[in-house]
């Protein structure tokens, strides 16, 4: 939620960061234990911060919970606290780089409002792609000039965002609020078959093209200004593995976390057992950054097993190409259940209740028989578009440059106008819907 | 010229073309979109534009200097408060209804403005219901629509822009101006309508040609014995404790009597009753509501209060009078309407006895003998 107030606590943890680093950057290898406190400091800040704002509230229920569990009462009240935007973000923005600059990997900034608008950048402030330092940091330092082929870019990127989340994922959006809703309440009976399973497709779809188009939003945004933002996204459902689809989705944090928490607990070097271990704490860590409840704990866990034991049994099973991909699918949607669902049970309940009979009800969710029919369209000519775009992306080519930016002006501009006009005809808008990006939740 | 002046100068250039170009494709874009409002594709047929006859109607008066002596503005609660017709008969003088259902006071302070500079009424006469409502920029979702309603209604193209701000949160101006915008749902929802307003055979539009003063007369049952019981059983639906004035209700208020001084207009309160039995407390919205509006004018019949003094004034206010629901919004049937039209008129002719008797002018006759009976 935004609130001016929260700027404060934004310039607050920046400053300490860039103080520190500072500080980490001036005191010699010979002073480790110097260099290793200053580290902790700013750990214990920004994890303090993000922890006290984000998950103060989970860990008294939690807490609460199990003290109730083992017959002892607590009646501990939470807090009443509000969520600042992209905290999580901006927070594991600002940790990537005090540790850099602890490996010594970057040089620390000596400019503080370069290191300010660092963590600040607006175009990726809310949601995302967490930028590194080394990637990031620098492009302040460049005079930047305009550059029109880089700027229409920018600008057609941001359409294409635009069209995504407001004409195919804002659409999804309406059916499975509306599914999720019902099994969470008093009908959860109703979600069977046919609308179980089109609940959870079109949840898979709508965060993925949700999210996907913000971060091209930003990518755009930031290409306008001169900017370099990194590739969030990369097709996740043409993946022919977990690991794979780890690759390609929300590809910033999956690094992040590889980085900062995998490779330090030791990777995939130190044997099978340990391997798992730290596969389920990275996981689960994931799970817990995207939400304060249990039901993200286990989405992420779900994950982690995914990647432990699906991808070995898809290898041996030899199960690959498209056939792969599907499966990849399909078990992510499975695991989305808990990502959506208002608590467990709902949860259990939208996959237990998956299959393909009740056909009858499909249309008792908030879209008419039109609007389905295009939906299911869109989403058809978006996993064309991809995969096209993905075959191009192998031979070196890049799809908008061969369907825009390479056409004639008459056909390029006809393309601008169809993008303008599907935004406004056919767009989710002036309704009742809360229409904000996802991600903005974490 | 030194080759930094050329690389400026190309930057420049190139800028200038993508700005250039933007705004022909937004020019384009704006065209496409004037067309498709011109020929409004996307209107509904509508047999009951109520907020369109109202102001086709008020216009029409001007036209055939027919005067207002008495403008009434108000919610849907003036709108099924006063019966017009009744209560010409009852003073000999003319009247109309503006207001639109669900609207705030900043929409009707904009209502007035616009009706002032079209007729020069006597007496404008706020209904109270309105005061209470929210900051108009943080319209309840559901009021949206009737606020825009009553936005496209106005006739006055300035007036709408400098109030379209102050009635909408940006994010709502394009949906307020254009029906494209608004409706573009229709090419799943109603593509039938659409259909027809491409071939030219829509949006069909009832006018209305008998005398419209804008009333609407809704309800006509009266309060059944079930929801009498359950003022017995569950008390009063509303509570006066809650009552609470925003502050654009300060300002709006403000503004109208600011404006009905300027233009020489006695500005007159009237609360619209709801039954005795739905509102408790209501000692505390009276005395709220007093020390908002008692400073801006001196005359203000609160029926409401009246209903719960006033024996008689009980009597004549039975079930018969209200809408038959048990919801916070409860309004008067159309019983209640000719009731309230003489018990008002009563109140102005004893407060304004200055005001003309127009029952012996000829046009004034022709006029009431052209009532819809």
């Amino acid at each position: 939620m935004w609130d001016w107030r929260f700027l404060g606590l934004l310039v607050f943890s920046s400053t300490v960061d860039y103080v520190l680093g500072r500080a980490i950057g001036n005191t010699g290898e010979d002073k480790k234990v110097q260099r290793k406190s200053l580290l902790a400091l700013s750990l214990i800040i920004n994890l303090g911060i993000l922890g006290f704002f984000k998950y103060a509230n989970f860990f008294i229920d939690s807490i609460d919970g199990l003290f109730t569990f083992f017959g002892t009462e607590l009646h501990i009240s939470t807090l009443n606290i509000i969520l600042p935007v992209g905290i999580s973000f901006y927070t594991f923005q600002s940790l990537s780089y005090i540790i850099d600059v602890y490996r010594r990997k970057i040089e620390p900034s000596k400019d503080i409002i370069a290191f300010l608008t660092f963590i600040s950048f607006f175009p990726q402030l809310v949601a995302g792609p967490i930028e590194r330092a080394s990637h990031l940091l620098p492009q302040f330092n460049d005079l930047k000039k305009f550059d029109y082929a880089r700027a229409r870019e920018g600008i057609v990127e941001i359409f294409i965002g635009l069209v995504k989340k407001m004409v195919i994922a804002d659409r999804l959006a309406v059916y499975v609020d509306s599914v999720f809703l019902t099994a969470s309440g008093q009908n959860r009976g109703e979600i069977q078959g046919l609308p179980s399973v089109l609940g959870l497709i079109f949840f898979a779809f709508q965060l993925y093209i949700d999210f996907s188009a913000y971060s091209q939003i930003a990518v755009g945004t930031a290409k306008i200004l001169g900017f370099n933002l990194s590739t969030n996204f990369r097709r996740p459902y043409l993946s022919r593995s977990f690991n794979n689809f780890w690759e390609r989705w929300h590809i910033s944090l999956s690094q992040w976390m590889r980085d900062y928490i995998f490779i330090p607990l030791g990777g995939s070097r130190e044997g099978r057992v340990r391997t798992v271990r730290n596969l389920l704490i990275v996981f689960a860590v994931s799970g817990l950054w995207h939400g304060a409840s249990w039901n993200f704990v286990i989405w992420g866990i779900i994950n982690g097993l995914f990647v432990i034991i699906l991808d070995p049994l898809l290898a041996r099973l030899k199960i690959k190409g498209f056939p792969a991909s599907v499966v990849v699918f399909v078990m992510w949607t499975l695991s989305l259940a808990f990502f959506r669902a208002e608590g467990l049970d709902a949860a259990l309940g939208m996959i237990c209740g998956a299959g393909f009979g009740n056909a009858g009800s499909v249309l008792d969710f908030g879209l008419g028989g039109n609007e389905l029919a295009f939906s299911l369209a869109m989403l058809a000519a978006l996993m064309c578009f991809e995969y096209v775009s993905e075959n191009l992306e192998r031979k070196g080519k890049n799809i908008l440059d061969m369907l825009v930016f390479s056409r004639p002006a008459w056909l390029r501009w006809s393309i601008y106008m169809v993008m303008v006009f599907t935004v406004i005809l056919f767009g989710v808008y002036a309704t009742n819907n809360d229409n904000s990006f996802i991600y903005f939740q974490f | 010229m030194g080759v930094r002046k050329k690389q400026k100068r190309a930057r420049a250039v190139s800028f200038k073309a993508l700005l250039a170009r933007g705004a022909v494709l937004a020019a384009m874009a704006v065209c496409i979109i004037a067309v498709l409002e011109n020929k409004r594709i996307f209107v509904e047929d509508s047999a009951n534009n109520h907020e369109e006859w109202k102001w086709d109607w008020y216009y029409r008066l001007k036209q055939y200097n027919i005067p207002v002596d008495v403008l009434f503005v108000g919610n849907s609660h003036l709108l099924t408060g006063i019966n017009p017709y009744v209560f010409t008969e009852k003073t000999g003088l003319y009247c109309f209804l503006l207001g639109a259902s669900g609207v705030g006071v900043a929409d009707l302070y904009f209502t007035i403005e616009e009706a002032v500079k079209v007729q020069k009424p006597k007496v404008i006469v706020l209904e109270t219901y309105a005061i209470n409502d929210d900051e108009p920029y943080r319209l309840e979702k559901g009021k949206l629509n009737d606020q825009i309603n009553s936005f496209r209604a106005r006739r006055d193209t300035w007036l709408k822009i400098q109030s379209t701000f102050s009635l909408f949160d940006y994010h709502n101006v394009p949906i307020a101006w254009c029906e494209t915008f608004r409706n573009h749902n229709y090419i799943f929802t109603k593509p039938d309508q659409l259909m027809r307003n491409l071939k030219g055979e829509g949006p069909r539009r009832r006018v209305r040609n008998d005398i419209y003063l804008g009333q609407f007369a809704r309800f006509s049952k009266g309060l059944s014995p079930q929801t009498l019981g359950r003022y017995e059983s569950e008390g009063a639906p509303v509570d006066g404790e809650k009552y609470e004035i925003s502050k654009s209700s300060v300002k709006y208020v403000g503004k109208i009597a600011r404006l009905c001084r300027e233009n020489g207009i006695q500005l007159v309160f009237l609360t619209v009753p709801m039954y005795r039995g739905h509102v408790e407390n209501y000692q505390v919205w009276h005395d709220r509501l007093a020390a908002h509006i008692s400073p801006l004018s001196p005359y203000w019949l609160d029926l409401q209060a009246l209903q719960l003094t006033d024996a008689g004034l009980g009597e004549v206010y039975g079930p018969a009078a209200f809408q038959d629901t048990y919801s916070a919004n409860q309004h008067l049937t159309n019983y209640g309407m000719a009731v309230t039209a003489g018990v008002f008129a009563q109140y102005l002719d004893r407060i304004m006895p200055s005001l003309p008797d127009r029952r012996g002018e000829r046009r004034w006759q022709d006029f009431v003998a052209r009532f819809p009976r």
